[in-house]
Order: structure tokens, then C-alpha cells, then sequence
């Protein structure tokens, strides 16, 4: 196909939304499509788990991916995405920090995690300067290994201060990464967090190209760089951190997403925004029902994401063209 | 038509003095060349001119009006710049690197529409890349790389344009080509000001020249003044000779 025929943004959000229905009818437990409108228990477990818990991944893999778009354009590096910055582990911890300590109040909760998620962007952003090894993209990815690795430590200490009986079970699968507790209540204190990151990344997608240039260059377009870096990452961080604060920290997928949609429709993000988002709005909901459906426990959606992501982060490393 | 002009500036770059009491005009509707040796200041003024640089005293005046007062978005409508390098981060089409160029007239929310295309489209035909438009800016040689960043200042469609040493590290071909399209632009009325190591190049397409020499501005004015064997080697530092061959002349440095 064409790359314009490609470039029908309609087309992967049709997508998501069949795999989304589609979800509705995986799982454990086994549903008849025709129990959607019936008043049954099968509908309750319907609209009451599955439906809230397939959105919440919807969301999950769209933050997720588009966050990794925008920060791979606003450094300049097709190597970094949310969990690579640290930003998905200062989440976790912020989130943790709430669950113990602040009364797991939602609200909370995701404010916490937008805190520490920020700061955690910052660490990196600023020790990346300090760092005399490799070149500038090298130097963010290892930064950000420092500062990922810092914040899971810190995530490791809330552990041990956990009550090994009732928090820790909970806390602990929630930060391997997973959706099994996701409800309405979560959705809805995540979704316009998430939704208002992604609306205005989505309203500035064109405009974010012109973060690949010099900041020197854009300046001589009439553009405030750094303005428009700061109102990016700003939008970036805060879907995150709201995301997060529901899932624990889930990887790769901001990384894999947006090569994807690269490869789909080329670089301009005018196209690979939206495209990244319905990728990785797709790849989580599968990944979702792959972790809700292959066991009959469950496995944590992070793992599952981590199975197929580091391979493919190991590809993309060894391929001679970055994009 | 809009010159610049250069009032007594003085400007340091992290504590190094670049230029002390720098005065200087350049011509509206002319084409100007920088010329002297490396390290001399030429890259430097281009952006106090952008504004990119604020003079640490003095003023730069363009139009009649103070270059301060310019807004970023405003300037850039007037102003093009073609730096010396750049290096595409991903590799974009060279029509969707262009539009780029589009940046000036486009508010925060946004995004290029058919008209912009069809500037890009135009530009692309006037220097005669049609058929590049296709092609990943990076994966092209140094020659098409310049083209590239040229006709993106064009689609900004400024009526200064500035080029910082726009064929650096290029064959003879493509030198030649791209001071073909220096001079085609002094048609349209632009003022176009371009930075050079290489005597003979301003010698080919410049009306008026502007001689720096460690941060001070040696001389300047038309070319055959400005260019005398005596000013040069103080330049470069080394013997050289003007040969005269018909009604050109030529800078002869061999030994």
C-alpha cells in the first residue's frame, strides 16, 4: 500500500476499537456476545470488569505510545520512551508513596505520581548533560537507566515497609505491571488526566516536527523551542504518571509503538502521533487479554509487554538504519 | 527594500569577546558576502542579524526599525536562515522537511493545508528538486543536503535571506550550482547576505562585501575595492596574488 493510503488515520482507530470489542468476549470466563444487552451476571461481569479493565488498556498502550513519540521528537532520539527516561518508574514510586502512606486516595495517588514522575524526567534530562560518555542519544538512555534504576530501588524500600499480609501481595503485582484491579472508579480518575495529555498532544502533532530541528533553527522559524518542549513533555508526563498510577509501570511499549507507526507512515508527526496511539492502544488490549487468558492465575500485563518488547528492542538496536 | 545596519555592537560569546564596537551596513536588495578567514565572526553576526544573538551593546537597526522590537514569529517571516549544518534527527521526506519552512505563518494548533503545499511545491520547482521531493534528507549528499536547506528558507518566504557558508565541503559542481541560485535570487529583489572563506567565490556573486578579520571589519563596500591583495593577505595571513583574466579577477594563494 501507498504511504498515503497508510496515512488514513481512521483506519487504525477502527482497528482499535474492533480489538476492543472484540476483547469483551476474551477471558476466563467464557461470554456470549448476544450477553451484552441481557441482564445477566454474564453482562454484569461485562460492563463491570471487563469493559472498565479493556478501556483502561486502551489508554494505557495510547499514553504510553504517543508519550514515547513525543519524547523521542523533543530529544531528538529514537531510543527513549517513558519507562527508558525513569518517568514510568517515578511514577510508580509516586503512586506507591500514595497507596502506603497517603490513604491510596485516588486523587492522590495520581497527583504523587505526576510529582515524582516529573521529577524523575528532570533528574534525567539534567544528569544526561553531565554524563562524558557516547553522544547525546547515548547519554539520555543512560541516564535515564540511572535514574529508572534509582526509582525502582525506592519502589523496592516501599516493599519491604509494606505489611507483608495485606499491602505488600497487592502493592507487589500491581508493580509488576497489571490491570486485574482496574475498575470504573480507576478509569475514570485516570481518563481525564490521560484524555487532556493526549488531546493536547494530538492538537499540537505538527508542530511538535519542529522539536527535530535545532533549537537555533526553529527559533529562526518563529518557534519557541523550549516553549513548545516544556507544553510536549509537560503533557506527556502528566498521561503518564495518570496511566501509571492504574497500571504499575509497563515498558517498551512507548519505544515500540512509535517505530511501528514510523514504519506504517514515515516520520512526520502529523501522522505518527495518532498512529502510535492506535498501535499502542491495539498491542495493549491483546497483551491485556493475552495476560488475563493464558494462565489460570494471571499474569502481570508488565511481563507480558516485557516478553515481546525486549526482543524487539534487541531488533530495532541491531538494525543499521535507526528511525 | 530593507538593509541592516550595524551600529557600533559589541558582543561576547561566554566571556570571549567575538566583536568590540562593530559598525557595518548591508544593502537592501543586494547580495552581500562575508568574507574572511574561519573563527573571524562572520557566523556570529548572521545571528545577531537573526536575532538569535542579543548584542551586548550597541543596536542593529533593519527597515528603520530597531531589530529588537522584531518578534521571533514576525522575524521569521522577513528573515530566512540557511545554517552551515544540520543534521536531520529522522529521516523525513524532503517535501514534509520544507514544510517545516511553514512554521512562521501556522498558530500553535495548526497544521499545514494545501496552500503550504503548494509553496512547497513551487519552491521545489524553482530550484529544480521536483523530483527529490520524495527522498529522506538524510540520506542525501552534501550538495542535495544544501538545497535542501535553502529552498527550506525559501519556502519561508522571507525577503532577507541569510546563508552561513553555503558551500562549505561541496565539489566544484555543487558550489557552482548553488552560487548559480545565490545569484538568480538578487532577480527577485531579496536581500541576500552569505558567508565565505573563499575570495573568489564573492568576487562571483557579491555586489557588495563586507572583509572581517578577527572580529573587526576590515573593509568594505564593492568588491573590486574591497578585495586588494594587501586586504587579503592580512586576512588569511598568506602570500597571494590577484590575477586579472578578462574582465574577472581571481585569487592565486599557491606557493
Amino acid at each position: 500500500m501507498s504511504i498515503r493510503g497508510r496515512r488514513n488515520l481512521g483506519t487504525y482507530y477502527l482497528l482499535l476499537v474492533v480489538i476492543v470489542f472484540t476483547s469483551f468476549f476474551v477471558g476466563r470466563y467464557n461470554i456470549s456476545y448476544n450477553a451484552i444487552l441481557a441482564d445477566t451476571q454474564d453482562a454484569a461481569i461485562l460492563w463491570n470488569l471487563r469493559l472498565p479493565r479493556i478501556l483502561t488498556a486502551a489508554f494505557l498502550g495510547m499514553v504510553l505510545a504517543v508519550s514515547g513519540a513525543t519524547f523521542q521528537l523533543a530529544f531528538r532520539n529514537p531510543l527513549v520512551g517513558p519507562d527508558i527516561l525513569g518517568i514510568s518508574q517515578g511514577a510508580s514510586f509516586g503512586a506507591a508513596v500514595a497507596i502506603l502512606y497517603l490513604s491510596g486516595n485516588p486523587l492522590l495517588i495520581e497527583i504523587s505520581a505526576t510529582v515524582f514522575a516529573l521529577i524523575a524526567f528532570t533528574i534525567s534530562y539534567r544528569a544526561s548533560k553531565t554524563v562524558r560518555y557516547g553522544d547525546d542519544v547515548l547519554r539520555l538512555v543512560l541516564s535515564g537507566l540511572v535514574v529508572s534504576a534509582f526509582f525502582s530501588g525506592c519502589v523496592g524500600v516501599m516493599k519491604s515497609l509494606a505489611d507483608p499480609l495485606n499491602e505488600l501481595p497487592e502493592l507487589t503485582f500491581w508493580l509488576l505491571g497489571g490491570l486485574s484491579g482496574a475498575l470504573w472508579s480507576d478509569f475514570l480518575y485516570m481518563l481525564p488526566f490521560a484524555a487532556g495529555g493526549l488531546i493536547v498532544l494530538l492538537a499540537i502533532r505538527w508542530r511538535i516536527n519542529l522539536l527535530s530541528l535545532d533549537d537555533e533553527v526553529a527559533t529562526s522559524l518563529g518557534v519557541d523551542p523550549k516553549q513548545l518542549r516544556r507544553v510536549a513533555i509537560f503533557a506527556s508526563v502528566v498521561a503518564t504518571a495518570a496511566v501509571t498510577s492504574v497500571s504499575g509501570t509497563i515498558g517498551w511499549i512507548g519505544l515500540l509503538a512509535p517505530h511501528i507507526a514510523r514504519k506504517l507512515v514515515g516520520v512526520d508527526t502529523r501522522y505518527v502521533i495518532p498512529v502510535s496511539g492506535a498501535v499502542g492502544g491495539c498491542l495493549m488490549v491483546i497483551f491485556d487479554d493475552i495476560a488475563r487468558t493464558i494462565s489460570p492465575g494471571e499474569i502481570p500485563l508488565g511481563i507480558v509487554v516485557s516478553f515481546i518488547g525486549a526482543p524487539f528492542f534487541l531488533y530495532l538496536l541491531s538494525r543499521r538504519t535507526r528511525i | 527594500m530593507s538593509g541592516f545596519s550595524v551600529n557600533e555592537v559589541s558582543f561576547a560569546y561566554n566571556g570571549v569577546k567575538v566583536f568590540d564596537d562593530v559598525s557595518l551596513s548591508i544593502p537592501g536588495g543586494k547580495v552581500t558576502a562575508f568574507l574572511g578567514a574561519n573563527g573571524s565572526g562572520k557566523t556570529t553576526m548572521q545571528k545577531l542579524l537573526l536575532g538569535l544573538l542579543k548584542p551586548d551593546a550597541g543596536n542593529i537597526v533593519f527597515g528603520g526599525r530597531l531589530l529588537a522590537e522584531f518578534g521571533v514569529r514576525e522575524l521569521s517571516k522577513i528573515i530566512g536562515w540557511v545554517p552551515q549544518v544540520e543534521e536531520p534527527s529522522f529521516p523525513y521526506t524532503v517535501q514534509e522537511y520544507l514544510m517545516l519552512g511553514r512554521a512562521p505563518y501556522l498558530g500553535f494548533l495548526d497544521a499545514p493545508d494545501i496552500s503550504d503545499s503548494e509553496i512547497v511545491e513551487h519552491v521545489l520547482e524553482r530550484l529544480e528538486m521536483t523530483e527529490l521531493a520524495e527522498r529522506k534528507v538524510t540520506r542525501m549528499s552534501g550538495g542535495e543536503k544544501r538545497m535542501v536547506l535553502i529552498a527550506r528558507a525559501l519556502v519561508q518566504e522571507p525577503s532577507v535571506l541569510l546563508l552561513d557558508e553555503p558551500t562549505s565541503h561541496l565539489d566544484l559542481g555543487n558550489k557552482s550550482s548553488i552560487l548559480g541560485l545565490i545569484d538568480g535570487l538578487r532577480d527577485t529583489g531579496d536581500t541576500v547576505v552569505f558567508s565565505t572563506h573563499d575570495p573568489n567565490e564573492a568576487i562571483c556573486v557579491a555586489d557588495h562585501v563586507i572583509l572581517f578579520c578577527g572580529g573587526e571589519v576590515l573593509a568594505c563596500g564593492f568588491p573590486c575595492d574591497v578585495l586588494s591583495e594587501e586586504n587579503l593577505r592580512q586576512v588569511y595571513g598568506a602570500d597571494l596574488r590577484l590575477l586579472r583574466v578578462e574582465d574577472r579577477f581571481f585569487v592565486d594563494f599557491g606557493p
